[in-house]
């Protein structure tokens, strides 16, 4: 992904992003298991049926049962993309100055948050169960100073890389601002 | 018969592409990147057009009349029965 091309919601002139998050792809499927388990069942009906018992798809009911077959496909096609917004679209936008969230709530409700490099006061990762270890992906916590009093990256791929970069990003923000001494 | 369907069968497929068009709008509006944003809404708009079309399609290849008309056991096969 080209970062100098990144867009989001009150982005600065000035402002460079530095790396942007989703959530791991693991999670982004585990969402999406029921509409691909369900498009995985109805494809293989669809073959198989006709093929084992030719005498019960005869005539109209053939063209019913397609018709319902395509039905069926079109609305696993639509429910398939409404999840993937609501998952996809949670994103965490890391840049020079500050670390922004989108959180696709559901389809009709967004947040956005923003969290400033001097109010970050401590980083914690956290890789929690079995999957999630051997994928290495998990929650990064942001301690801040401010009314929300944490900030969380949910469910993001390497969070201990993501912990380091927001320390070492908040501590050269620190340091340029002179509160470090 | 046919109209009442064909009514029900026009308002499913309208709910169909109002929610189409919302997701295309959703993903070309709030994706980050604008390039992927183009490409995921081609690939979802092309499909949803083509399943759509072929749904359409095939509800005016079923027979409705024949398949929701009632036939019992024993039915009576000739007028002047």
């Amino acid at each position: 992904m080209n970062l100098s091309k990144v867009r989001f919601p009150g982005k600065h002139r000035d402002e460079q992003v530095i790396a942007v998050y989703h959530r791991h792809w693991f999670d982004i499927l585990s969402h999406l298991f029921l509409p691909v388990f369900l498009t995985l069942i109805l494809a293989t009906a669809a073959f198989s049926v006709p093929a084992s018992v030719p005498e019960i798809l005869g005539g109209e009911i053939r063209d019913f049962v397609a018709f319902l077959a395509n039905s069926l496909l079109l609305f696993l096609w639509l429910y398939l993309f409404l999840v993937w917004i609501d998952v996809y679209f949670d994103v965490w936008i890391v840049t020079n100055e500050r670390i922004v969230n989108v959180e696709q709530k559901d389809l009709f409700t967004r947040r956005i948050s923003e969290l400033r490099f001097p109010r970050v006061q401590d980083v914690t990762s956290e890789v929690n169960g079995v999957i999630p270890s051997i994928l290495n992906y998990g929650d990064v916590y942001i301690q801040t100073a401010g009314e929300q009093a944490r900030f969380i990256f949910h469910n993001v791929p390497d969070p201990v890389a993501i912990k380091d970069l927001v320390m070492g990003l908040a501590q050269r923000k620190r340091h340029e601002l002179g509160e470090d001494r | 018969m046919n109209g009442l369907l064909s009514l029900l069968h026009l308002v499913l497929a309208l709910g169909v592409l109002l929610t189409g068009a919302y997701v295309c709008y959703h993903i070309i509006r709030y994706s980050v990147s604008k390039e992927s944003a183009i490409a995921t809404a081609s690939v979802f708009a092309g499909v949803l057009s083509l399943l759509l079309i072929a749904n359409v399609v095939l509800f005016h290849r079923v027979d409705w009349n024949g398949l929701l008309t009632v036939r019992g056991v024993g039915a009576p096969v000739s007028s002047e029965y």
